[in-house]
């Protein structure tokens, strides 16, 4: 990927915490209530699902689309973020 | 196949992994997920196999025709033979299937008489038949005898093939059981245990053996012989066949397999593999050594004879044996109703072929007809209107003819008919300017030269009589016209009545309006209209190219005028910089000097316009240049003052090189700092300048070492301890630095070490800030 969103970069920089899961990149309102819905509240909910699927991109990517209809560009979003932040803090 | 839902967690973990998934935990969240997945494998694994299932139906047929009474087994190998492209419903296929199979068993019957007594000609001399088979399998495997070819090529075609070959075989038999070859001995001793084992009685045991030793020798040679020569494409089938079934494990392989291993002793796979198919064991058998395999492949044929059909069973032997021919000669037919497809498919196109074919020949067929009728003209057959007398047409000169005067009438036609087609020609194609007609004077008077021997007045009753006739025998080609000006289509006199009142105008006359072109004529004609109507259409396409070159060049010189002006404006302005660049405090210039600096002498004159432009140019748009008037050396003159750019100078952009505030809190206790630091060591991202960062927190902080990494744009700070990155940490981490985020995060100091082991261990001296930022 050439460039990151602004949202992207916010993430990555820190520590994700007690950030919501909206704070993720390519999820915004809508994706945000659903997944919310589905009981990933938090970030770090979402990260445990990540993590779970092994950081396999094939299947997260699946997942999201499955819980809460992300798109692929959405859920390619949310998974290079978790991705990155993973690669920088964990 | 598998009802992919319902299964456990467990299982399907097992069953991604045995499609080779890395296994992930299935929870209540992935395990949506991993069904998904499993079930595109299966997809995709079915669609593997149905490729490769062409070419196994030979050796699942061999299975099949052996029992009835299997009857999943046999509806598997229904699915395998079916063609992957074939996209009907499974109810229809089978339909047809069954009726194909119906109309083969006809076929197949007819060779079983013949058969009969071949039969039991190897029933007298078993043996001798037993070594044949080997001998001619031997002749298949080793020397590449001239059946081997001959049995590839036709691969999926006629088992009538197979069938004479195996005729002929037979027939050889006698001459090469003669030198039996130890093969031959080698499968005699491992048949013999059969015999032994099963009680039956002798046409039993010897029929089958014929059969197989004649006709499915040729066949299931072909297909080993193919399989070793592609041993690579052999294994990968063995594998696909494997997986399918010991999915499958059907009961009907079971029995064979742990009988043949009690009977022979060459086998090397015993009873340990129940689920493996006949056939992947031969498989395997044969990569280890061919020879012995065939003996196995017949040996197996001859026990699973023994197994199924018990004593006396001949006609339910060669049923069964028939069967397989029935998939083979299924498989035939099925060609021919690809074929069926094939027309069926391209109905569309075909009909449209025919159509187009019709209507050519339609087009032809009226093309014949016109010309055809161009022989109408001759003596008899004339429309001619006698007049009768008292009768109620018989207005003379109006629409009757009297009976002696017609041959006159068409003699006269047969006499100025070629002149009038000269003329019609002449005006045509050679001299416009040549009347088309003749008028009636001039016939009176063409008549009246070639031939003066009769009055005028008769001639003109001729005439008259003639248009009469003329009007009735259209066919003639003739029109009467109005004779004035052009001849046309709209001109022609419809009735006698109009022919009157023209007459008495005097301007009557025949033409022909469509005489017979020759041609040369023809062809000139057409010549002068193609090109008249290129000289028409070159003319317009020269007109408009004209044009667009003419509008291409006047943009041209607008964009030059353009170019040129800001040159000069471009000069103007450099002249002016240079000016004030060497004089500080007289900045300004006399316009027309500038322009004697700029425009030579000799083009001054010739560029008045263009300085003129450039002048006005920087009048309107060029804020850094003001025109004024100023006194100069006594005489006041407008000059340029060049102001500069005084917003612009000396400062640079306010966002350049420097801290511009925080983006979030790191103070200690914040959620974006840890709460001690691990390492002292750091990695700051989003900053590129040393001096920067060492004068924002070398004043609380104590470093050791500080170092650029231009590669990976980032910087590398090593504090004395680990309280002291800490303080560096929260001091630099989430800062707007010239516009861009720093970022920090804590290194290992073995990491550290790793990348720059001459950094200091321990300190003083200390990095300082640099002198100058300290002091700002």
């Amino acid at each position: 990927m050439s460039s990151t969103s602004q949202k992207h970069r916010n993430f990555v920089a820190e520590p994700m915490g007690d950030k919501p899961v909206t704070e993720l990149a390519g999820i915004g309102e809508v994706l945000g209530k659903r997944l919310i819905a589905a009981g990933f509240d938090k970030a770090y909910v979402v990260l445990g699902q990540f993590l779970v699927l092994k950081k396999n991109q094939e299947l997260f990517q699946e997942w999201m689309k499955d819980v809460c209809q992300a798109n692929a560009k959405q859920s390619n979003d949310c998974y290079q973020c978790l991705h990155d932040w993973c690669e920088e803090f964990l | 196949m598998v009802d992919v839902d319902n299964l456990s967690d467990a299982e399907l973990r097992t069953k991604l992994m045995e499609y080779g998934f890395p296994v992930m935990p299935i929870t209540g969240t992935t395990r949506k997920v991993m069904v998904k997945k499993l079930k595109l494998l299966l997809e995709n694994k079915d669609k593997i196999n149905s490729e490769g299932r062409r070419s196994l139906a030979r050796y699942s047929s061999d299975d099949d025709s052996e029992s009835e009474t299997k009857k999943n087994r046999r509806d598997r190998n229904r699915r395998i033979t079916a063609p992957p492209t074939i996209l009907t419903s499974s109810a229809n296929r089978s339909n047809l299937r069954r009726s194909i199979r119906l109309n083969d068993s006809d076929v197949v019957e007819s060779p079983r008489p013949e058969s009969k007594p071949d039969a039991k000609l190897s029933k007298i001399n078993t043996i001798s038949s037993r070594k044949t088979t080997v001998t001619t399998s031997r002749d298949d495997f080793d020397t590449g005898s001239d059946t081997e070819p001959e049995v590839i090529d036709s691969e999926d075609n006629s088992y009538r093939h197979d069938t004479s070959r195996s005729f002929e075989t037979r027939s050889d038999s006698p001459l090469k059981s003669t030198v039996p070859p130890p093969y031959g001995f080698l499968n005699r001793s491992s048949l013999s245990p059969p015999k032994a084992t099963t009680t039956e009685i002798p046409i039993s045991r010897d029929v089958p053996s014929s059969f197989v030793s004649s006709k499915p020798s040729p066949s299931r040679y072909s297909s080993y012989t193919s399989a070793s020569s592609y041993s690579d494409d052999a294994l990968e089938r063995l594998n696909q066949i494997r997986s399918r079934l010991s999915l499958g494990s059907s009961a009907y392989d079971k029995p064979t397999a742990t009988y043949t291993s009690s009977i022979d002793n060459n086998v090397d796979e015993p009873a340990e593999t129940p689920f493996l198919s006949n056939f992947t064991k031969r498989l395997s058998q044969m990569s280890a050594n061919s020879p012995k395999m065939t003996d196995y492949g017949f040996k197996s044929d001859i026990i699973k004879e023994n197994d199924i059909n018990g004593p006396g069973s001949y006609t339910r032997s060669y049923l069964a044996r028939s069967g397989r021919y029935r998939d083979l000669g299924s498989r035939y037919q099925r060609q021919d109703s690809n074929m069926g497809n094939i027309v069926r498919n391209n109905m569309v196109s075909l009909a449209v072929v025919g159509v187009a074919f019709l209507f050519f020949v339609l087009i032809g067929v009226m093309y014949l007809g016109m010309r055809s009728d161009s022989s109408a003209l001759d003596t008899a057959g004339y429309v001619i209107p006698y007049c009768v007398s008292n009768g109620q047409n018989s207005d003379k000169d109006e629409n009757c003819i009297l009976d002696n005067e017609v041959m006159a009438a068409i003699t006269l036609m047969k006499k100025i008919k070629p002149e009038l087609e000269r003329l019609a020609l002449k005006n045509r194609c050679s001299d416009p300017s040549v009347k088309p007609y003749l008028s009636e004077d001039d016939i009176i008077n063409y008549v009246t030269d070639t031939q003066s021997t009769q009055g005028k007045r008769n001639i003109s009753q001729e005439v008259n009589n003639l248009e009469l006739l003329i009007f009735k025998n259209p066919e003639w080609g003739i029109s009467i016209v109005e004779a004035a000006g052009v001849v046309t289509e709209a001109n022609v006199l419809k009735s006698m009545k109009q022919v009157k009142i023209e007459r008495a105008l005097g301007n009557v006359g025949l033409a022909v309006l469509n005489p017979p072109l020759p041609w040369s004529c023809i062809i000139s004609n057409k010549l002068f209209a193609i090109i008249n109507t290129a000289v028409v259409v070159g003319g317009g396409f020269l007109l408009i190219y004209g044009l667009n070159f003419l509008y291409k060049s006047y943009k041209q010189y607008q964009q030059d005028q353009k170019d040129e002006v800001f040159a000069m404006v471009e000069r103007i302005v450099e002249i002016l910089q240079n000016h004030v660049e060497e004089e500080k405090e007289n900045n300004f210039l006399v316009i027309n000097h500038v322009r004697d600096m700029i425009v030579p002498i000799s083009d001054r004159k010739l560029k008045q316009r263009t300085w003129e432009k450039a002048v006005k140019f920087i009048n309107e748009n060029e804020s850094r240049i003001r025109t004024e008037i100023q006194v100069v050396q006594g005489e006041p003159y407008e000059v340029w003052r060049w102001l500069g750019n005084p917003n612009m100078s000396s400062t640079e952009s306010p966002r350049n090189k420097s801290w511009q505030g925080q983006a979030f809190e790191t103070e200690v206790g914040s959620m974006n700092s840890l709460p001690c630091s691990p390492t002292p060591c750091l990695k700051i991202r989003g900053i590129l300048n040393t001096e920067a960062i060492l004068a924002k927190c070398a004043i609380q902080c104590k470093i050791l070492h500080c170092a650029v990494d231009n590669n990976a744009k980032c910087i590398y700070l090593k504090c004395a301890s680990q309280n002291d990155a800490a303080v560096a940490y929260r001091n630099l981490h989430g800062w707007w630095y010239a516009g861009s985020l720093v970022t920090v995060k804590y290194v290992r100091l073995e990491r550290y070490m790793q990348r720059f082991p001459d950094s200091p261990v321990y300190g003083p001296p200390f990095l300082r800030a640099p002198a100058s930022t300290i002091l700002t």
